[in-house]
């Protein structure tokens, strides 16, 4: 996942403040010595969009592609969430499928 | 007509026939080595020869191992087949749970049942049943009916059978109750327990993954139940983790598992869709996949992320303006620019096409357009940053960071730049100015202020830059940078009054000074000052002592008598005289290693604006650092003192110290230059043998990957050859409508330039380069018939390309004066 809005979990119009939250949350979730790769991800991008002359910065100068997973995680949270428990179906798919796979 | 040979047929290899014990070794080392294909046609061949029991049972592992073989790979019937084989020429059990298995993977599920059915007895006496127990289970779940057939109505499987549905369905449709009372019904014996465990972690891992993910790891890997565990463990990851595995998932397993996820019905198609783009998607494809999809996804976020794809496929701007509207004028002057940083084009290109996105920023003239000012400015940042790499003078930065700080004021680091670019070019007027500007804004911040104690410094206000300095450790008491600043802005004043014999003021000074010193470094420094004082005051004996202190202090050998030099030159005082008079001898013998390096350390970091009074004080040290080129210095160290021996103008000291280094790395580039860049700069000049060895070096410099030093060897040529770029620059030449002839004349042009500078004489490069002008010229201009001496495009004077070039350097320069490069501390100019 490339995009920072994302790794932090703000929205597109969000505020210094809010991102600072949402960066210690990430940190304490994520602290360095659990996943260190994580950890310098999250950094990254709160370096990207900690104040408004960085989000700026970021949109005018960020060449990155949109990155699969990122366009992905954006769908996925435009949408409204099913409930999440699968049918009885999905589960007896899965186990058949499991034969075939010894 | 030749009869014609069917080459499409493959010629037959002959059977060679093994003798036994050679067949033997192979079917053994093809067992070993899990070519088991092979090991059973080897034992079968054995097999004919004699009916030994361990080939049999030899045969029987092959089997096994090629049965294994093929249900990996997806290949259930065949490994059926294999199984039934192997019962038949090894006279081994067919009903075996491993059987079972590859009939229920071949989907055989019947005659499954029926073996059972057969078999059921048998398997119990051999103690396997409980396994195939579960594997019915599994079916059973599955919703093969059949499977419960043949199992008495006290077995486990029938009994619990209806408990773990019931169960199943209760998660399924969120009777937590149910859920807990069916799965505490379960005993831990049950061939249903695996469901259970994962049952119960799927319900967990709603409010704790890791004891969920403990649960599932608790199934066993040979469960049947397990392609249900590893699904419900991708589940516990994270949504963009779960992405990144659904490539290695079948379409059921991903329905199941985005259920479990809670991702709603809709996203599964775009998934899938996404997925077949790769990882790195073609930027064409990832567009059209973006606009059909743009309703899933925000608007503005579809906007944004095409504007990138843009950068990489400019060709879809038509497709993008059809779904999304057409890019605004700074969007696509925005996406040209981004499009060249992508193609790595010249910086020049860029900063022109940054610049005109500027101009297309919309709202930049409406007064209170704050986001349409803050883009300016960071683009006109982004710029100078481009601007840097044209390694042009450094005041062609100004103006842009002058322009961004009218849009945005509040960028301290622009600040900063702006002031350092000032007060380096020695406009302290202006770097006044933009430090007031900066103070208004950050009054109290200690970069600025910093910058602030050398704006003071470089106009000789010691006093305020002791008060600025002052300020600054009140706030940051640790703040060596400053501290040292302070004292230097102490003593600098002492040096003042002294010279205006103010002795007592300069006395205070110093006492000011020393107050500061929290380092051996600067008590030397301030004691330094003091002797010279003394000396001042003709306390001869006092001075003596003050300066021999000062001078171990500042680490004693070439370093400390260095620091001692450049005070007395400082203050004007006679150094041989001075010498003699406090009674320090001259330095003796060969200075060690270390001794020069720390002095090197010591001019690098310290003397670097005052590159003449340290050259001055060098001179006093010749004898001594002369005696020690000859250390064993390693290679870059040596590289290091060169270049600082050339800095500080010591070109005598510099072709030593690269004569000695190619003593020891014979002909090494780094080297050559060195001594080719010294010698240009003495009286006696370059010398042919040096010039060959320099073209040479570049050669093996560009060989070896050393464009460094490539480079640097280029720039020396370039300043002291005929051909140099400098006067003549492909580049340099106007666009042409001249299509079908340019390639040659370029040609030509590169030729005149020398590709190969080192082959053919310099007089004969100088013939052929006019020969190939006046040909050049003929086809520019005299072939253009009826062209009139006044149709001639350039003014006379302008071009002459017989002229002989500007300035131009002798390679043996003789004198100084002529050719000189320019000193490396000659400072911008304004």
């Amino acid at each position: 996942m490339q995009d920072p809005y994302l790794i932090l979990n703000v929205p597109r119009v969000t505020t210094d403040e809010q991102v600072r939250q949402a960066y210690l949350a990430a940190i304490r979730h994520c602290p360095p010595d659990r996943d260190a790769a994580q950890f310098q991800s999250i950094q990254q991008a709160y370096e990207a969009i900690k104040c408004q002359r960085s989000r700026l910065r970021n949109s005018l100068f960020n060449i990155a592609m949109p990155a699969p997973d990122d366009l992905f995680i954006q769908a996925l949270t435009q949408l409204d969430p099913a409930p999440p428990r699968p049918g009885i179906k999905l589960f007896q798919g899965v186990i058949k499928n499991g034969f075939k796979a010894i | 007509m030749t009869r014609r040979r069917n080459k499409s047929r493959k010629p037959q290899p002959k059977q060679r026939i093994l003798s036994q014990e050679i067949r033997q070794q192979k079917a053994f080392q093809c067992l070993k080595t899990g070519c088991y294909r092979e090991a059973v046609t080897h034992y079968k061949e054995l097999l004919k020869l004699e009916r030994r029991q361990e080939w049999i049972a030899s045969l029987a592992e092959a089997y096994h191992g090629r049965a294994q073989d093929l249900t990996n790979k997806g290949m259930f019937k065949e490994a059926v087949a294999i199984w039934r084989n192997r019962a038949e020429v090894c006279s081994c059990p067919l009903s075996t749970p491993f059987f079972f298995r590859l009939l229920l993977g071949a989907g055989q599920t019947g005659k499954a049942v029926a073996l059972l059915q057969e078999t059921r007895i048998d398997l119990e006496q051999q103690g396997v049943l409980p396994e195939v127990r579960e594997q019915f289970a599994a079916l059973a779940v599955a919703g093969a009916a059949e499977a419960l057939d043949g199992w008495p109505a006290d077995d486990p499987l029938t009994r619990d059978c209806p408990t773990a549905m019931a169960a199943l369905e209760a998660y399924c449709e969120r009777d937590d109750e149910r859920l807990h009372t069916a799965l505490s019904a379960i005993p831990f014996r049950s061939p249903f327990r695996d469901l259970r465990q994962i049952l119960k972690a799927l319900h967990c891992s709603e409010s704790d993954i890791e004891s969920a993910t403990e649960m599932l790891a608790r199934v066993p890997e040979t469960s049947p139940f397990i392609a249900l565990a590893r699904a419900a463990k991708t589940t516990l990851l994270p949504d963009q983790d779960v992405f990144s595995r659904l490539p290695e998932l079948d379409r059921e397993t991903r329905a199941f598992v985005a259920a479990l996820k809670g991702w709603p019905t809709k996203i599964l198609p775009f998934c899938h869709e996404l997925l077949q783009l790769g990882s790195e998607p073609n930027p064409e494809a990832l567009l059209r996949f973006l606009l059909r999809h743009r309703k899933l996804l925000d608007a503005e976020l579809v906007r944004q992320a095409g504007c990138r794809i843009l950068i990489y496929y400019p060709k879809g701007r038509s497709l993008f303006a059809r779904s999304c509207g057409a890019l605004t004028p700074f969007e696509r002057a925005c996406a040209d620019a981004l499009h060249m940083e992508e193609q790595r084009a010249h910086p020049r290109e860029i900063v022109v096409a940054w610049s005109d996105a500027v101009t297309k920023l919309e709202g930049l003239k409406q007064q209170h357009n704050k986001e349409a000012a803050l883009s300016a400015a960071l683009i006109l940042r982004h710029m100078v940053e481009y601007q840097v790499r044209l390694s042009e003078p450094e005041y062609m930065l100004i103006p842009h960071i002058e322009q961004s700080l009218e849009f945005d004021p509040e960028d301290r680091a622009s600040y900063i730049r702006l002031i350092q670019l000032y007060r380096k070019g020695g406009r302290l007027k202006e770097a006044r100015h933009w430090l007031e500007r900066a103070l208004a804004c950050f009054p109290e911040n200690v970069a600025v202020l910093e910058e602030a104690v050398e704006t003071a410094l470089a106009g000789n206000a010691y006093k305020k830059a002791a008060g600025l300095a002052a300020r600054i450790l009140d706030k940051d008491p640790i703040n060596q940078r400053v501290r040292s600043a302070l004292i230097d802005a102490h003593l600098a004043h002492a040096r003042k009054q002294i010279g205006q014999t103010k002795l007592e003021l300069a006395a205070k000074e110093l006492d000011t000074a020393f107050s500061w010193v929290r380092t051996e470094d600067d008590r030397a420094r301030v004691a330094l000052v003091q002797g010279v004082l003394l000396l001042n005051q003709g306390e001869h004996n006092g001075a003596e002592t003050r300066l021999k202190s000062g001078e171990a202090s500042s680490g004693g050998g070439l370093a400390g008598r260095f620091c001692l030099l450049i005070e007395l030159v400082r203050m004007k005082h006679p150094v041989p005289q001075t010498m003699k008079r406090i009674n320090l001898p001259k330095p003796a013998g060969k200075p060690s290693m270390e001794d020069v390096l720390r002095l090197i350390r010591l001019l690098n970091d310290r003397f670097h604006n005052e590159k003449n009074l340290a050259a001055t004080a060098l001179n006093h040290l010749t004898a001594p650092l002369r005696r020690a080129a000859n250390n064993p210095f390693h290679a870059t160290e040596a590289d290091v003192i060169c270049d600082t021996w050339g800095r500080f103008g010591l070109h005598d000291l510099r072709c030593r110290y690269a004569k000695s280094a190619l003593k020891q790395w014979r002909n090494m580039p780094v080297f050559v230059y060195h001594k080719a860049a010294a010698e240009i700069e003495l009286p006696k000049g370059l010398t042919d043998r040096t010039f060959d060895q320099l073209m040479d070096a570049e050669d093996r410099a560009h060989d070896a990957g050393e464009m460094v030093v490539a480079q640097r060897i280029r720039k020396l040529l370039d300043q002291n050859d005929l051909f140099a770029a400098d006067y003549f620059d492909v580049a340099d030449f106007p666009d042409s409508d001249f299509d079908g002839d340019m390639p040659d004349i370029a040609s030509m042009i590169e030729m005149i330039m020398g590709g190969n500078p080192s082959s053919g004489s310099r007089g004969s490069k100088k013939q052929t380069a006019e020969e190939v002008l006046s040909e050049l010229t003929a086809q520019l201009f005299g072939g253009i018939s009826g062209m009139d001496d006044d149709d001639f495009p350039f003014e006379e004077g302008d071009f002459d390309p017989f002229a002989p070039a500007p300035k131009k350097p002798k390679r043996a320069v003789k004198k100084k004066s002529k050719a000189k490069p320019s000193k490396p501390d000659q400072q911008d100019l304004f």
